[in-house]
Formats: structure tokens, C-alpha cells, sequence
């Protein structure tokens, strides 16, 4: 993807996202500005593109995790402005959060650390869709979680809420 | 605990969340964007989710339950003390019992806004356990809930004096003159209060309110039968925010009571109202917004019409209708300034006008 350098007219100020296991991501500063929490930090340390500021992340994000951010970022700093507007843009965000349940997760917490509200939207909403009309068990089993209510608990919970096991 | 690892992709080192951790308000926006029945599986999943939402979960409506309603209230609220607005409205058989309403005053102490509209099956035991329970209440619809009676009311006005919105449509015998005074000495910030179909509240209860509420803009008295003009007069003299006046099926009302309302319009133009808090607000000065006269067959043309002209809001004319004199027969010449306009100068002026 080529769309977040831009022209490299000399100057332009870059930004190095490094990943826990160890991957680096150069941006420039418009794709990095897509994160509330990076405009924030760079606006105190700035940034050069001959000294470009090295940003670690959290172990929680992995190289795989901020590959999808970044291409999220690159495109929305591109605006709808290019490549087919608007509508393109809108299809870009759908096929983005195709993803599976896990990786869905994790880019969910990304762009809750990074700030970046849009995505975390997108997300948000794929979650809420995929488990709209599910039971609890659904729901357990669908997101990987083990119930951990004591016996007694569990079965109150059924007895109350029968519904929401069916 | 048991940590969540029922099936997750076979050796995905990279994976470091799992759902079970997810942190609350990462949970809470996923929520937000799903039904109620949907949160209230969610807190049956684990325990993290179940605290996560009991923690910030403060908005809940089980309208949607067919039946079973009053042991679901039951088994949540303890787990949902955060609860700020609920709504557990019955649009089909009146399911909720004393002990639900009672519950929620033991656990949702930070409760707002409850609508038990309907709830034909409750007792004052229900008001009393608000009362006690739950003191900062500003709105609460217990339209429907016949059972109520004035004593009871009472002792709910008493606690909850931060009430600005009270629906009581249809509480005919919670709804007396002694529980209207009770309101207006305990509830000052009262805005918004509807008394449909209260056949017993009589001119003193109104006027008692008038003096106690200053603050009304909505007033619904629509089959109050007793009131008469003692009670719009008392309205228009005291209560200067006022924008909306229901006073359907009222057939005491006179003439008198609409100069009344002319008069109120007269003083606040000239400036003679206290210049207090809330006075500020950018339409405040607009006046009267809705009225409703219709089946107040005692009412001439002459009078209605000098209501109309004294406050530009009131409408007649078909897109606003706000102005409502259905059934009176004898005020089919009343018409709204821009009614009378485009008489005149046909409908492009209308369209021009009604922005």
C-alpha cells in the first residue's frame, strides 16, 4: 500500500511504530494523526523524517494487529477524497473488520489504545452483530469464554433467566 | 477462576486478549450497540462480564418482556445497582408486582427516570418502597397504575424532591387535591406534570400547585372535569414558563380563563416577571406552545381568538396544529396568523412562513 507516503517531497515528517515483537511501522505524521493518542504524544515530542521519534506499543498489539490499524489509518488520512470517494472509503471499512473473532478482539483493543475513534466504532459493531440473537451459551462459546460461576450460581442464573439459555 | 480458552485458534502465539479480560468500557460499547435482552445475556456469560456490567450498566428497559417481568426485574436489580433509567413499561398484561418495584428501591438508590406506566397490579407498597429508596427520581410515569392511592403519593412526593417529570394519566385516586398540595410543597423543580383523567383534582389542588410549582412548562388536566377558570387563572399568573396546556374535555372552562391566559402574555411582554433563573433560554419568551380546548364547548371565538394572536406559537393551520379546538363548534372562525396570511395571499406565503 502506497497511498499513506505520499510524495516524499524531502521534508515530510515521519513517525516509527514499533511493536512488541519487534516490527517497525514508518508513517508519516497524517496517517499517524488518525490516532488520538499518537497526535497527542507527537505533539509534545515531535517528530523529523531524518529523526524520526520510535513510538513503542504495547505487547497487546501485535505486528499482525497494527498492520490492519496503519492500512485503517493510511486509507482514512487518504480521505474519500481519492479512490472512488466516499463510497469506496465505506467499502474499505466493511472488508476491514471481516475479520475473525480474535484477531476482531484484538483490533477492537488497538484502536481503543491508539484512539482512534472510527475504527473502534467499526469494530464495535461487528461484535455487536455477530453475537446479536445469541444465548449464553452461543455467546461462551463463540468468544472462547468458559463459564467461571460456581455451581450454585450457574444454576440460579438458568432459573432465573431461562430465555437466555435457549 | 477459569481462564477463557474454550477453542481459540490452535497455536496463535500472537494472541494475547482474550474475550473473558475484556476490559469494561470495551465491553460496555459493544453493549451499548445490542438490545437489552442481549446485555442481560452477556452478564450470564461470566463473572467479569456480569461485574463489569453490573458496574456500568445504567440505562435498562424490559418492555420488550412478554411475561415473567416482575422475577426479571427481581433477579437484576441486585446485580444492576448502577441503574439510572429504567423502564419497565408493560404494553400488554400487567405483569409487575410490589416486590419487583420493591427491589428496585433496595438496589438502584441512583436511580433517575422509571416508567411503570400500566402496571395495573401494584400497590402503595410500591411507592413506598421509592419513597424510601430511591430520593433522586426526576421522572417517573406511573400512568395506568389505578391502584395508587393519595397517601401514598404523598409520602413519594415528600422523598423525591428533585421530580421535574411526573406522569400520573389515569391515577385517579392517588391524584386528589391533598396529594396535589403535597407535590407542590415538596417539588418545586417540578417541569412536566400530567393529571389525565384525575376526575377528583378540584381548583384548590391546581391553584396549590400553580403557587408551589413556578417552574411548570407542561400541565395536562385533559378530563380534570371539576377545575374551572379558578385553576387557568392560578396557572397563568404563577407559573410564567409555562408551554403547554392540556385542558381536554374541561367544560367549566370560560372565557375568563382564556383572558387569563392573554393577560399572563401581557405581563411577561412588559417585562413584569422576576427576570430568575431560566429565563434565559433562548425560546423562553415564546410562551404558550400547545393548548389544547378541545370539547371546552363554554368558550367563544372572540376569547380563543385573542389567545391566538397573543402567542405567535399557537397554530391552527393544518402542518402545526398546535392550537387544538376539535369539537367546539362554535370556534370554527378561530385562525392563526399565518392561517389568516395565506387567505389572503395564498399558499406561497404559508410555505414561505412556516419554516
Amino acid at each position: 500500500m502506497s497511498e499513506g507516503t505520499k510524495e516524499p517531497d524531502g521534508g515530510e515528517e515521519k513517525v516509527v511504530l514499533k511493536t512488541h515483537d519487534g516490527q517497525e511501522f514508518t508513517v508519516d505524521m497524517a496517517t499517524a494523526n488518525q490516532s488520538g493518542t499518537l497526535k497527542n504524544l507527537l505533539s509534545e515530542v515531535g517528530s523529523s523524517s531524518n529523526n524520526p521519534q520510535v513510538i513503542p506499543l504495547p505487547s497487546s498489539i501485535t505486528s499482525r494487529v497494527l498492520g490492519k490499524v496503519v492500512e485503517y489509518c493510511q486509507r482514512h488520512a487518504a480521505g474519500g477524497g481519492r479512490r472512488g470517494g466516499m463510497q469506496a472509503l465505506e467499502q474499505f471499512d466493511e472488508e476491514l473488520v471481516e475479520l475473525d473473532k480474535d484477531m476482531l478482539l484484538d483490533v477492537t483493543y488497538a484502536a481503543a489504545f491508539l484512539d482512534v475513534p472510527r475504527l473502534l466504532d467499526l469494530t464495535s459493531q461487528a461484535v455487536a452483530d455477530a453475537i446479536k440473537n445469541m444465548s449464553v451459551e452461543e455467546v461462551r462459546h463463540y468468544f472462547g469464554v468458559v463459564s467461571d460461576f460456581t455451581e450454585e450460581e450457574e444454576k440460579v442464573i438458568r432459573s432465573e433467566c431461562p430465555w437466555a439459555f435457549e | 477462576m477459569v481462564s477463557g480458552s474454550g477453542e481459540k485458534m490452535e497455536a496463535e502465539p500472537e494472541l494475547v486478549m482474550c474475550w473473558k479480560d475484556l476490559p469494561m468500557e470495551l465491553l460496555l460499547r459493544i453493549l451499548s450497540l445490542v438490545d437489552d435482552r442481549m446485555v442481560i445475556v452477556s452478564s450470564a456469560v461470566c463473572t467479569g462480564w456480569r461485574d463489569a456490567i453490573g458496574f456500568g450498566l445504567t440505562s435498562l428497559s424490559l418492555s420488550w418482556c412478554k411475561n415473567n417481568m416482575n422475577n426479571l426485574v427481581r433477579s437484576l436489580v441486585p446485580k444492576f445497582t448502577k441503574l439510572q433509567v429504567l423502564t419497565l413499561r408493560q404494553n400488554n398484561a400487567p405483569q409487575l408486582e410490589d416486590s419487583a418495584v420493591e427491589a428496585v428501591g433496595n438496589y438502584c438508590h441512583d436511580l433517575r427516570e422509571l416508567d411503570l406506566s400500566k402496571s395495573l397490579r401494584l400497590t402503595n407498597q410500591s411507592l413506598y418502597a421509592l419513597g424510601r429508596g430511591c430520593p433522586l427520581l426526576n421522572k417517573l410515569n406511573i400512568s395506568g397504575c389505578s391502584a395508587f392511592t393519595d397517601s401514598a403519593l404523598s409520602y413519594l412526593a415528600c422523598c423525591c424532591r428533585n421530580l421535574k417529570t411526573l406522569n400520573l394519566c389515569g391515577c385517579a385516586r392517588a391524584v386528589t387535591d391533598r396529594a396535589l398540595q403535597a407535590v407542590s410543597r415538596h417539588c418545586s423543580e417540578l417541569q412536566s406534570l400530567n393529571l389525565g383523567w384525575c376526575e377528583s383534582v378540584s381548583d384548590k389542588g391546581v391553584t396549590s400547585l400553580a403557587a408551589g410549582c413556578p417552574n411548570l412548562r407542561a400541565l395536562d388536566l385533559c378530563g380534570c372535569v371539576l377545575i374551572t377558570d379558578e385553576s387557568v387563572i392560578a396557572i397563568a399568573n404563577c407559573c410564567p414558563h409555562l408551554r403547554s396546556l392540556d385542558l381536554y374535555y374541561c367544560q367549566n372552562i370560560t372565557d375568563r380563563a382564556m383572558y387569563s391566559l392573554v393577560n399572563s402574555r401581557m405581563k411577561s411582554w412588559h417585562g413584569l416577571w422576576r427576570d430568575d433563573a431560566g429565563s434565559s433560554h433562548g425560546n423562553d419568551n415564546e410562551g404558550l406552545m400547545n393548548l389544547n380546548i378541545s370539547q371546552c364547548t363554554a368558550l367563544t371565538a372572540a376569547a380563543v381568538q385573542a389567545v391566538c394572536d397573543s402567542f405567535p406559537s399557537l397554530h391552527t393551520c393544518p402542518g402545526r396544529h398546535s392550537l387544538i379546538i376539535s369539537g367546539c363548534l362554535g370556534l370554527t372562525s378561530v385562525r392563526c396568523a399565518c392561517a389568516i396570511h395565506a387567505h389572503r395571499a395564498g399558499k406561497a406565503y404559508l410555505a414561505d412562513h412556516a419554516y
